[in-house]
């Protein structure tokens, strides 16, 4: 029992233990009073200093910890996302000079690696420690299995000696847990073997089709002592281990599609996920403009083929039905009959580095097993020169029909005058960021939330790789944005991949009230390694879900919730939006202190839950995929 | 007699169903003609009956629909846009050729295609991407809630 240490007195009571809370609370706030303002919200500079401290990588002796994280940088692990726990593992990659960064939930932290490899196409890694720290990733590293993201997912695990003791905390068999949200996994359970299953990662993250990769690591592992390179099973150089060699296609195939080609008259290519990890948007370019092919965007990022484009369809969803052959490259999260707005007379094509989903869901005309870069400059190569005028004008007629359409919904939406409607949102955001003073390149944007996301995937766009995430993909996770708003901004920060030219850039985020919840403290750890992000807080007081039934209590929330606080209690700047004029003014505030002085922000946007309805035209709007309305797939 | 014989829509539905746009496609004969079953949107059964007249009819396709609902008019504008000059030729139902008409019983709505000109190959054609554009486009863009409530679509 301890002594209170103003009275002397033993606490011995709960009773006795408020009493002295109450009496110092009292007290502090008169001594506040009396004295000066709280101190202000800062970051220690500790944190900046540890920054740029360089680390220390590990030299024989190491401990297996070491030995993996060596591995990592070997592989080119391109950021690690954690929260304490796992320790041994992350202090190791953090010392190999691996970008580091801690949040304050290890589910935020996983969609944060999942929001940087969207938007990178380079690996990242997310730790918890076991347990509860690993539980909490779930949810996300299903969203990343769903986005066919190749996220390394390390965990902490207790004891080999200490199987099924449930001795002290935290027992939890992890592997079985993962099972069916992940492409591959293993609890690693001997020592010696370390960096052989460092190898068996890799070549999953970095082949075939992409996914989670789940390694944890009980602490006679991560803890075990090497001498020397001696002491370790299968340890060598990944030239050894893996191979960069890809599927390449059957020329007979890619005759049979150029022949598919040539017949056509209004040919088009799906080109998704696969497109984007292979990095083959140069190739595919060359695809199009050579045969002038239409190209539509799918999948959980976008920006492989520019909207800006004549040949784009992403944004001429009334041109996808008119499509006699379409192409599907590395599609791989694969939609059904109905998902997709095409002909039922239309070829269908799959290009895919794997043989056993070519044909599931949608039915084929022609399959094609390659890795998507190389059937598609195999395709280029191929091709003669051909023209589709009537198409090329079919397309830049649907384009700006969608626009008009567009413009339709905004100027409905600023007819309502006492909240903010998604349309004002989404227009003047899409108008600030491509049409003002910003290169409509630069701003990467994490496109989530539920029913706000319905209006503002109409109006962003994307001109290069990587420049939108799109937040709920196919797993419909909504609650991660501010997490994937996390990765997004370290990989801009950072520069890595297709966020090379905009290094160091704002990013904007969107996301939901009902999301928010989810993730929001994640403000916290972009103020604290001062992450330039620019979040959108849709808040109509309801979940977006409420639109399938009646309002009742149980989809509402309390009216007038005041995000923009929470993100000033948190170290940001806060905006609190009520009406339509209020907007743009805030977003430029917003943005210009994210770029000037590196400060993220929350825009919190007073909406209601009527604009979901059909007394408020447009009301709850649709979607048609692929291109950039697309949600699912 | 009509003189379109079953037989060249078979044929038709055959095709959808050998390049896997219609699953499990049967037939049956009856007073009403003949109707053909098979799986297709969102892996749900849609019927064709080709009746005695020599109409295509997707009977009751659109289930749940008011009368008089937005859901109902704008399928009708829908309907009259397909016939328009503005809309690209390969998408156009020409009148000439397919007429369409749409009724509603029982709060279910009827398509019914009526083939001018003798051609079945084209008149089913037109019907099958009629009744896909009204589904994959027109309700997937404007009534989402309907396709979750009445064709169990995800309600992402």
């Amino acid at each position: 029992m301890t002594n209170d240490p103003q009275s002397g007195k033993p606490k011995g009571s709960r009773r006795r233990f408020l009493n002295y809370s109450a009496l110092s609370a009292a007290a502090l706030g008169a001594a506040q009073k009396a004295t000066a303002a709280p101190a202000a919200i800062r970051v220690p500079d500790s944190i900046p200093n540890a920054i740029k401290t360089p680390g220390t990588p590990a030299k024989f002796p190491m401990r297996g910890a070491q030995v993996f994280a060596k591995l990592c940088k070997e592989e080119g692990l391109a950021a690690l996302f954690c929260c304490p726990g796992n320790y041994e593992v992350i202090n190791a990659i953090c010392e190999e000079d691996i970008p580091s960064y801690g949040g304050r939930t290890e589910g935020s932290m996983c969609a944060a690696a999942d929001g940087f490899t969207r938007v990178t196409a380079e690996i990242s890694a997310c730790s918890g420690t076991e347990g509860p720290g690993f539980t909490n990733m779930i949810m996300n590293i299903a969203a990343a299995n769903a986005a066919r993201t190749p996220l390394l997912v390390l965990a902490s695990n207790k004891r080999l000696a200490d199987d099924d003791c449930e001795m002290g905390i935290q027992t939890v068999y992890q592997q079985p847990t993962t099972e069916g949200m992940r492409k591959y996994g293993k609890r690693l359970i001997d020592a010696k073997r370390i960096h052989e299953y460092g190898a068996y990662a890799f070549r999953e993250l970095k082949s075939g089709v992409p996914g989670p990769v789940h390694l944890d690591f009980p602490s006679e592992i991560s803890n075990a002592r090497f001498k020397d390179a001696s002491e370790l099973r299968y340890y060598h150089e990944k030239e050894k281990y893996r191979s960069d060699a890809r599927p390449h296609p059957d020329p007979k195939r890619i005759r049979e599609l150029v022949d598919l080609i040539q017949k056509s008259k209004r040919p088009m290519i799906v080109a998704s996920t696969g497109v984007f990890y292979s990095r083959s948007w140069d190739a595919l370019r060359a695809v199009a403009e050579k045969a002038e092919i239409a190209v539509v965007d799918s999948g959980c990022s976008r920006g492989h083929f520019s909207d800006a484009h004549p040949l784009s369809a992403s944004t001429a969803p009334g041109a996808l039905l008119s499509a006699d052959l379409v192409i599907f490259v590395g599609q791989y999260s694969m939609p059904n009959t109905g998902e997709c707005s095409f002909s039922p007379e239309a070829h269908f094509v799959r290009i895919d580095p794997d043989p056993s989903d070519i044909g599931r869901n949608w039915p084929i005309d022609l399959g094609i097993v390659s890795c998507e870069k190389a059937a598609l400059e195999a395709l280029a190569a191929a091709l003669p020169r051909m023209k589709h005028e009537a198409w090329v004008a079919e397309l830049a007629a649907a384009r700006k029909k969608f626009e008009d359409e567009n413009a339709e919904y905004y100027k409905t939406g600023l007819g309502y005058k006492d909240a903010v409607h998604p349309a004002v949102i989404a227009q003047e955001l899409s108008d600030f960021l491509y049409r003002g003073n910003i290169a409509k390149e630069q701003t990467t944007v994490v496109a989530g939330g539920y029913g706000i996301a319905r209006y503002t995937r109409r109006y962003l766009r994307a001109f290069r790789p990587g420049q939108i995430c799109n937040g709920a993909y196919q797993y419909g996770a909504i609650g991660p944005d501010c997490g994937y708003a996390v990765g997004v901004s370290a990989a801009v920060q950072l520069g890595i991949g297709p966020q090379a030219p905009y290094k160091g850039a704002p990013i904007v985020g969107i996301t939901g009230d009902a999301g928010f919840a989810y993730s929001g403290m994640e403000i916290e750890t972009m103020c604290k390694y001062k992450m330039p992000v620019v979040m959108i807080v849709y808040n109509n007081n309801a979940w977006g879900i409420m639109t399938q039934g009646k309002p009742v209590h149980m989809y509402l929330f309390q009216e007038n919730l005041r995000y923009d606080k929470i993100g000033e209690a948190l170290g940001a700047h806060g905006e609190y939006v009520t009406t339509p004029g209020e907007f743009l003014p805030a977003l430029k505030r917003s943005y210009e202190l994210a770029a000037k002085n590196r400060m993220p922000a929350v825009i919190n946007c007073q909406a209601k839950r009527e604009f979901w309805s059909s007394e408020y035209p447009p009301g709850f709007l649709g979607k048609v995929e692929p291109g950039c309305m697309a949600y699912s797939h | 007699m009509h003189g379109l014989q079953p037989l060249e829509l078979r044929k038709v539905l055959n095709a959808y169903a050998r390049r896997g746009v219609f699953r499990s496609l049967s037939e049956t004969h009856s007073n009403a003609g003949v109707t053909f079953r098979f799986q297709w949107l969102w892996n749900t059964p849609f019927t064709m009956t080709l009746d005695p007249k020599g109409a295509l009819i997707f009977k009751s396709v659109l289930r749940g629909v008011e009368r008089g609902s937005a859901i109902e008019s704008g399928v009708k504008q829908f309907l009259h846009d397909c016939q328009s000059e503005e809309r690209v030729a390969h998408r156009r139902l020409d009148r000439r050729s397919v007429g369409v008409s749409y009724s509603n019983r029982g709060s279910a709505g009827t398509l019914r295609f009526r083939i001018k000109d003798g051609d079945m190959e084209n008149g089913a054609k037109k019907a099958v991407q009629v009744v896909n554009e009204i589904f994959v486009d027109y309700l997937s863009t404007h009534h989402p809630s309907y396709l979750v409530e009445h064709f169990r679509v995800s309600e992402d």
